[in-house]
């Protein structure tokens, strides 16, 4: 016969079995996230990680009004002039952003191999409880 | 109990792909124990006798006018589109069984959807499975043509097993894989069944071979399937080379066809191994079965894989053909007196090398390797085990209730309350092994309802 | 946010407890409101044995929604000791007093119920990792003291600004005299140490006198000591002692004695810098030592030696002009201890 307490404790069990099999979902969850979001916001950094050192002024229309029109051609004539401080500037920059965003993207790849290789540590770990002793042959090969 | 009737959609030989071997060889000891009717694609006729003479055999259009005959549709899929597109619609239409030879289909529906125009399909079955910010991320990521990089992460198997009623895979890794994205789903681990195509002869004249290929006398290693960059021809190739110094009269035979997006041929010019290794090219199943008894030493690497089961190591091992393989979580059932296994790490080209030298050098090795590989094989992939195995499935679900794995946002209390709890838990680090820890919780959670 | 945002203040609430954690919750709602602001205290009790409640009582506070009650949202939630600010909110500011010690420093020591086995240290790693994630969500993060922002650091890899806690009655501190006793102002609990100055009395050459304030489970063990130590007549044990008489004492002890293990603050210090009195403390307690400079505001000497304590007793009995001296150097020290400038930081004022 079924008591009050075989009900609530089957109860209980079934509300373990539904947290973990939360936790579990969850830990997926993070998982894919964490590693899927580094790769994205890796394609999306080397893709703006070059500064372009020629900012438009002016373009593609002119201000309207005289007095605009004036500040906007002496920006164009003083951007002309300092050409040889910024590019040189903008170049250094870019050089350092394409190395972090390689260097970044070097850590991204290693840190999804050495994701691979604890999953299958994990798996040969859970495997040998089951290993098909018979099989195994004396000889080990790097002996 | 009356037979159970199975609609059994699965690509046919002549296609070159591996699952018409798979199914050819399944199907007629599954026809013994219930009846079975084939679905397949337009555009090729069957080749296969045994199956064509055995079995009734119907375009896949013909299905929805029959489906009342059948107590379940079997749906066979891999990750190729071009063999299994034409069953997709169904799978959603008429739930059954889905035998997934592989657990990784971003190609498989990035093909369906996006390659054909339509890339909001594609972004929606990203949100359906993932939500709808990993959708983004994964989609920034495809838009970038890096889609690989996230292999394994995302692989889109959910919809699929959402579908089904039942679910096979054909190895340990596959299954838990499953049951860790899908945790409702039905699934069942089988063995890949191990069985010799129609027509293969009692003894393989392995000389006439050698003759054809004109490799008399010659130590062979050789290496069979599709060549894909995961096959790592190029570490096979850096390893024969090296090899060769000790053995000159070593030959490596790539015993299969070459993708097209994979330059095996351009690899063998660059390493200057033009006259000591032969591409064959494709062949029929009988010829390729034939072949593996040609190599001393059978090469089988793949990394990265995607979930499915090998099924040429199989072949290999139950014809106790002494093999190296990739020690990888889809093989983890092969134990390793049977066969050699080398980690795909840094040192991987450096430990084949070793590997062939040593292999090469005790020859007496090889063959206790090969015999332990038949006894294996014989004993764990028997093909008459294995079909049984999968009609006791069949009815098992035809018996059971269909049991989604997707569930919808919870109406009650208590389980909104075990999936937050559960959520917050989980960032915290609690794994679903801490018992100790869980069990006040859920204690007091029971308690409350 | 309007100019008077609501404010809650979220502690833990050990039942039937009130040392210096409650005093700091009592002392913030109490300024809170008498400067305009609607507060309200969000106390939730809290066990943390058997070792299996831990977890609940995180899991509790994180379940808790305080982002509005009756309609109208709660601006601002100002969580003060664990497992508190594990709650959930946009604008969390943590003004961390105390950590779960038995889970950090104090493992492997006698004071942590903590063992060397794998369940344990399964339960402080998730501490750890529960702690770090809800902690770096504050929008401001400070703690009471630099021991405790540097165990944070340790520990959690956070950085906190430290804003230290005025006392409770801050204002009405005052000094009367020097008067012939030593004050001693705490819980009665082993790691508090007042077993140590009492030791140290029977080694004066003057009659300094020790007058203990305060409740707890140590005061047998304590008296006991005092007669080991034939100084019974010395030490007087004065139990609970209301805010007029504690103010009274501060005022006329001409030293006060505050030498626990490792404490995170120490709000005797404060209160007996703000009386200018010198502090008599040791080596090893933790956030005292961040006031008290040796030979400067008060001494600062070794459990190991308590005759140098007895010896640094006599001297002040000595010499009233030192105390003085060394009082009012403590004082200059914790002038900037008010609440005015401590809730201006709390909201970002």
């Amino acid at each position: 016969m079924t008591t009050e307490t075989d009900i609530a404790t089957e109860e209980v069990a079934d509300v373990l079995r539904q947290l973990k099999q939360e936790i579990r979902r969850q830990h997926l969850q993070d998982e894919m996230e964490c590693a899927v979001g580094v790769v994205a916001a890796l394609i999306q950094a080397r893709e703006v990680s070059q500064v372009n050192p020629h900012q438009p002024i002016a373009w593609p229309h002119w201000p309207e009004g005289l007095w605009p029109k004036i500040v906007a051609l002496l920006q164009k004539v003083v951007r002309r002039l300092l050409r040889w401080y910024i590019n040189p500037l903008v170049a250094e920059q870019n050089r350092f952003n394409s190395a972090v965003v390689t260097a970044l993207d070097a850590l991204a790849r290693e840190n999804a191999r050495l994701r691979d290789e604890v999953r299958m540590l994990a798996a040969r770990q859970a495997d040998m409880a089951t290993a098909q002793e018979p099989y195994r042959i004396r000889e080990r090969l790097w002996d | 109990m009356s037979r159970l009737r199975l609609a059994y959609f699965t690509p046919l030989s002549p296609l070159r792909t591996a699952l018409a071997d798979h199914s050819e060889g399944l199907l007629p000891l599954i026809a013994q124990e219930a009846d079975v009717d084939i679905f397949i694609d337009e555009g090729y006729s069957p080749s296969n006798p045994h199956i064509v003479n055995c079995l009734n055999i119907y375009p896949y259009r013909e299905f929805p006018r029959r489906a009342a005959d059948y107590d379940l549709p079997v749906y066979v899929m891999g990750d190729d589109l071009t063999y299994h597109d034409y069953m997709h619609d169904f799978m959603r239409d008429y739930p059954g069984v889905v035998v997934l030879h592989d657990t990784e289909f971003q190609h498989y529906f990035i093909q369906r959807t996006w390659a054909r125009g339509d890339m909001a399909a594609y972004q929606a079955e990203l949100e359906w499975a993932y939500g709808p910010s990993l959708a983004d991320a994964v989609m920034t990521i495809a838009c970038a043509g890096q889609i690989d990089r996230v292999r394994g992460l995302c692989p889109l198997v959910e919809r699929l097993v959402d579908w089904s009623r039942g679910v096979i895979v054909y190895n340990e890794y596959a299954r838990c894989e499953l049951m860790r994205r899908c945790p409702g789903a039905r699934v069942r681990a089988l063995k890949y069944h191990f069985y010799l195509p129609e027509g293969f002869p009692a003894e393989v004249d392995v000389d006439g071979l050698r003759k054809r290929w004109d490799i008399e006398g010659q130590f062979i290693i050789g290496t069979f399937g599709l060549f894909i960059p995961d096959k790592r021809i190029d570490v096979c190739l850096r390893a024969f080379k090296r090899f060769l110094a000790v053995r000159p009269d070593a030959r490596y035979m790539l015993i299969g066809q070459n993708s097209p997006y994979y330059d095996v041929p351009g690899m063998i010019r660059d390493y200057g191994l033009g006259e000591y290794v032969t591409l064959t090219g494709w062949m029929d199943a009988l010829e390729f079965t034939q072949h593996l008894f040609l190599p001393d030493i059978v090469i089988h690497l793949r990394y990265p894989h995607i979930g499915g089961t090998l099924y040429t190591p199989l072949r290999l091992l139950g014809l106790g053909r002494p093999t190296i393989l990739s020690d990888i979580e889809v093989l983890m059932d092969l134990p390793e007196g049977c066969c050699v296994k080398i980690a795909p790490d840094e040192y991987e080209e450096e430990t084949l090398f070793a590997m062939l030298c040593y292999l090469a050098e005790h020859p007496d090795l090889r063959q206790k390797m090969g015999e332990n590989a038949r006894r294996f094989i014989q004993e764990h992939h028997n093909v008459a085990r294995i079909a049984r195995q999968h009609v006791e499935f069949f009815e098992e679900v035809v018996a059971s209730p269909p049991k989604p794995f997707t569930r919808p946002p919870s109406q009650f209390w208590d389980e909104q309350l075990v999936r937050e709890s559960a959520a917050i838990l989980a960032r915290w680090g609690v794994s679903d092994v801490d018992d100790d820890l869980l069990q006040p919780i859920a204690d007091a959670i029971a308690a409350l309802s | 946010m309007s100019e008077y945002p609501r404010i809650a203040v979220c502690t833990a609430q050990i039942p039937f407890e009130y040392g210096g954690a409650e005093i700091h919750a009592d002392s913030l709602i109490h300024e809170l409101k008498k400067r305009g602001y609607p507060v309200e205290a969000i106390r939730v009790p809290f066990r943390w044995y058997p070792k299996e409640e831990v977890l609940k009582g995180y899991l509790s506070w994180r379940l808790l929604d305080l982002t509005e009650s009756e309609g109208r949202p709660i601006d601002i939630v100002i969580a003060l000791k664990f497992p508190s600010f594990v709650i959930r909110h946009p604008h969390k500011v943590v003004w961390l007093v105390q950590q779960f010690r038995q889970a950090y420093e104090l493992f492997g020591t006698p004071h942590s119920h903590f063992q060397d086995n794998p369940y344990d240290h399964r339960l402080r790693e998730i501490i750890r990792r529960a702690d770090t994630q809800t902690l770096a969500e504050a929008r401001r993060l400070f703690t009471t003291s630099r021991n405790l922002a540097g165990r944070l650091a340790r520990f959690n890899g956070l950085q906190a600004c430290v804003l230290p806690c005025p006392p409770k009655l801050d204002g009405l501190y005052h000094c009367d005299s020097y008067g012939d006793y030593v004050l001693a102002v705490s819980r009665l609990v082993g790691w508090k140490r007042n077993h140590l100055i009492i030791e140290a009395l029977a080694y004066t050459h003057t009659p300094a006198r020790l007058l203990i304030a305060g409740r707890g489970p140590e005061l047998q063990n304590l008296q006991k000591l005092a007669s080991q130590c034939g100084v019974t007549d010395r030490v007087e044990f004065l139990g609970f002692v209301p805010d007029e008489q504690l103010l009274d004492l501060y005022a006329n002890c001409f030293a006060v004695f505050y030498g626990p293990m490792d404490e995170d603050y120490g709000l005797a210090t404060i209160e007996a810098f703000k009386s200018q009195k010198p502090v008599l403390t040791f080596d090893d307690s933790g956030g005292v030592l961040e006031y008290v400079e040796d030979g400067v505001t008060g001494y600062i000497t070794s459990t190991n030696d308590l005759h140098q304590l007895a010896a640094c007793i006599d001297r002040l009995y000595s010499d009233r002009g030192l105390c003085r001296q060394m009082g009012m150097a403590g004082f200059e020290k914790v002038q900037p201890i008010t609440w005015d400038i401590t809730i201006a930081q709390l909201l970002g004022r």
